[in-house]
């Protein structure tokens, strides 16, 4: 309800009255509709004070004019201002003046005043109403457009609305199309446990189910006895409830229901039809802002995917042009140092026909072994390097299953490691290249060192299908009973640079850069001590059908 | 004399280490550096037993026009004559195309150039190439061009 009280009306009223009788004071009392004590508004020529609280709830309860006045007191008039059968207030004038009476006559000239005044109150309380209410669908209008995000723009809305209609608790579901529940997206007020918050109403269940079923709203005026009412919030003595509907209301029957608004309030009867027109004008403007939001959190994804492809295809150039450059590089490396070791490997040769004393020999044999030595380092480096770059063949379609068995093969496991393998039947194609051997064949090397000089050595590898994201994956998971890695190690897993013994550091990197510029995913679990499992998703190829195991 | 060998290598010490190398082995080698270089030789040249590629140089554009038009010259000037791909790059792919596309006898890479395998490969690749060379004159097909004559009679 909006509290109206224009002072400056009731100060003239009262002025009037104190000229139009010609009685030295006079004061409006304002009754609360509620039936608590009449309360002072207004008064004029306040030496007449105290006014008779008796004569004004006499008038009060009349609804007619009362009069007092003995010789010992002054003379007092009240006449109730009454506007539609209800008392809006009281307007009194008090004198004084010695043999001061009033009558008929003063009650007949005061009583179009007090009419006239509630009716001029009613008419402000409507003004300020209606100017608190236009602000707020303004403000309401301003914060709901400039607002975007669609749990904001629910929240909002369930304030404003609950600001509109002076209510001091609210909720607001949606309807889920899938399941017919209506679901707690934003509440307000006091009392919302996690239990209550997981309430949901079916189309048809209680007052908003009842709401959401006839797309039409509902004043609940005592919410404890309304039958239709489940209740939610003891304390809640009253609500209002109205649809969010698609579409202008005029058309509503067509639209979906989205939707409902729920307002309580623990006094009884705080909301009037007024309320409930007012909230289906809000549940527009409401409506309006919510399609906008899930409008634009539609094409913020929309333009996310488009950002994350635009990423990916300027990442895929960069690659190209640092492919071409690290071939280049390759190539110039190889051709480079390659000369070393072969180079060196004539020398040798043409030393070994010659006559050399031992120490001498020993010397430059050494020698040699380390110039071979810093040039194979190198080769192997570059060649771990630019693996990345390398052209790596056309895309062809591969069963997986064969890759593993051709690397596991070529990893050639001691006889002390037991190896298990699990492969799954019927698995889709993957579409790579050849050197996709390689990555397998990379992860099964680095479990068999892992597991070196551990007592138990298990090597598994398990490959199935998988559904997901709409896609068919093919997994492959290769576990070793190894070392583990320690979490601190973990951290630098992929790093370029991971030096290991015997390594160049660049296995586990260019494995899962191979893997996700094709698409895939790689990833690991280990325990220090028990072992590691590293798990690989590969796509499928598109259309495929799957190849026998 | 025991075969005659050219060498196409645009990389000067890798040139001179090859041939350096066969020359040592009592190999006639003649050593280029260009494509240009290498169909100037194969025009005056006869009875080459065996010529070793860089691959990269034959691999000019992506459908090697120039490099087959180079090996078809050597096919066409005797049918005997090996070829040998060298890599400085070695991936499956051009190890593909080296047997596939160029019907080359082996394929060495450089940055794993091991000079004894070299060497055995040579041998065995010339003494073939030898071999094919007499019968060829045997039956007095001296020219190239009757290659394919001579390949029907030979590979039915």
């Amino acid at each position: 309800m909006v509290e109206a009280r224009d002072t400056q009306l009731l100060d003239i009223a009262v002025q009037q009255a104190s000229r139009l009788v010609q009685a030295r004071g006079s004061a409006f009392y304002l009754c609360d509709p509620m039936g608590q004590q009449p309360e002072l508004a207004a008064a004029h020529g306040s030496q007449e004070a105290p006014w008779s609280r008796e004569l004004i709830q006499r008038a009060c309860r009349s609804r007619q004019a009362a009069m007092a006045g003995t010789s010992d007191s002054p003379a007092m008039i009240a006449v109730p201002s009454v506007w539609h059968g209800a008392v809006r207030g009281v307007l009194l004038v008090a004198d004084s003046s010695p043999h001061r009476t009033f009558g008929e006559q003063e009650a007949a000239l005061l009583q179009p005043l007090a009419e006239l005044t509630a009716a001029a109150m009613v008419q402000a309380e409507r003004l300020t109403r209606m100017q608190a209410q236009f602000r707020a669908l303004h403000a309401i209008d301003v914060a709901l457009t400039s607002s975007l995000e669609l749990d904001r723009v629910l929240n909002l809305i369930l304030v404003k609305a609950t600001d509109l209609v002076g209510a001091e608790h609210g909720s607001l579901r949606l309807l889920d199309a899938e399941t017919g529940e209506l679901v707690l997206k934003a509440h307000l007020g006091e009392g919302w446990t996690p239990e209550i918050c997981a309430y949901t109403f079916r189309l048809g269940h209680g007052l908003t189910g009842w709401v959401a079923l006839h797309r039409k709203p509902y004043l609940c005026a005592d919410a404890l006895n309304d039958p239709l009412n489940v209740v939610l919030f003891e304390q809640m003595r009253s609500g209002v409830a109205v649809p969010l509907l698609e579409g202008l209301s005029e058309e509503a029957q067509a639209g979906q229901v989205l939707g409902v608004l729920l307002l309580e309030s623990a006094r009884p009867g705080a909301f009037e039809q007024r309320d409930v027109e007012l909230l289906e004008a809000f549940a527009q403007v409401a409506v309006i802002a919510m399609q906008n939001a899930t409008r634009h959190q539609k094409l913020q994804l929309l333009h996310d995917a488009l950002q994350d492809e635009h990423e990916r295809r300027v990442a895929a150039e960069k690659w190209a042009v640092m492919g071409q450059a690290a071939t280049a590089l390759a190539h110039r490396i190889n051709n480079l140092i390659g000369l070393v070791p072969a180079s060196s490997a004539e020398i040798r040769r043409t030393l070994s026909g010659l006559e050399i004393p031992p120490e001498d020999r020993e010397w430059i044999d050494t020698n040699l072994q380390r110039i071979e030595r810093s040039g194979q380092f190198i080769l192997r480096m570059a060649d771990a390097l630019f693996r990345p770059f390398q052209e790596p063949g056309p895309l062809a379609r591969f069963g997986v299953n064969r890759l593993v068995k051709e690397a596991l093969q070529a990893a050639d496991p001691p006889c002390d490691v037991e190896v298990m393998v699990d492969l799954g039947q019927d698995l889709p194609p993957v579409e790579s290249n050849s050197l996709l051997v390689d990555v397998f064949l990379e992860l099964f090397t680095n479990a068999l060192r892992a597991m070196e000089g551990c007592p138990e050595k298990q090597l598994q590898v398990r490959t199935r299908a998988e559904v997901a994201e709409a896609d068919t994956w093919v997994i492959v998971r290769i576990s070793d009973t190894g070392i583990g890695i320690t979490p601190e190690k973990a951290t630098h897993m992929w790093d370029m640079f991971k030096q290991s013994e015997d390594g160049v550091g660049f296995g586990l990197w260019w494995v899962r850069t191979f893997i996700e510029r094709q698409g895939g995913t790689i990833s690991f679990q280990s325990q220090p001590g028990v072992g590691t499992t590293f798990i690989i998703r590969l796509r499928t190829a598109k259309d495929s059908e799957a190849v026998k195991a | 004399m025991r075969g005659k060998i050219l060498i196409v290598e645009d990389y000067t010490d890798w040139r001179e280490l090859l041939s350096g190398l066969l020359q040592r082995e009592g190999y006639e080698v003649k050593d280029v550096a260009t494509l240009e270089q290498a169909r100037k030789y194969i025009d005056q040249a006869r009875d080459l037993d065996l010529a070793i590629l860089d691959i990269r140089l034959v691999e000019i554009d992506d459908t090697n026009e120039e490099g087959m038009r180079l090996l078809s010259e050597i096919h066409e000037r005797g049918g005997f004559t090996r070829v040998i791909m060298i890599t400085g790059h070695g991936t499956m792919e051009s190890q593909r195309k080296a047997f596939r596309e160029f019907h080359a006898f082996d394929f060495f890479r450089k940055e794993q150039f091991d000079s004894d395998d070299f060497r055995d490969t040579v041998r065995e690749a010339v003494e073939q190439a030898t071999r094919e060379r007499g019968a060829w004159k045997d039956k007095d097909y001296i020219r190239g061009r009757r290659y394919e004559r001579w390949q029907q009679e030979h590979e039915p």
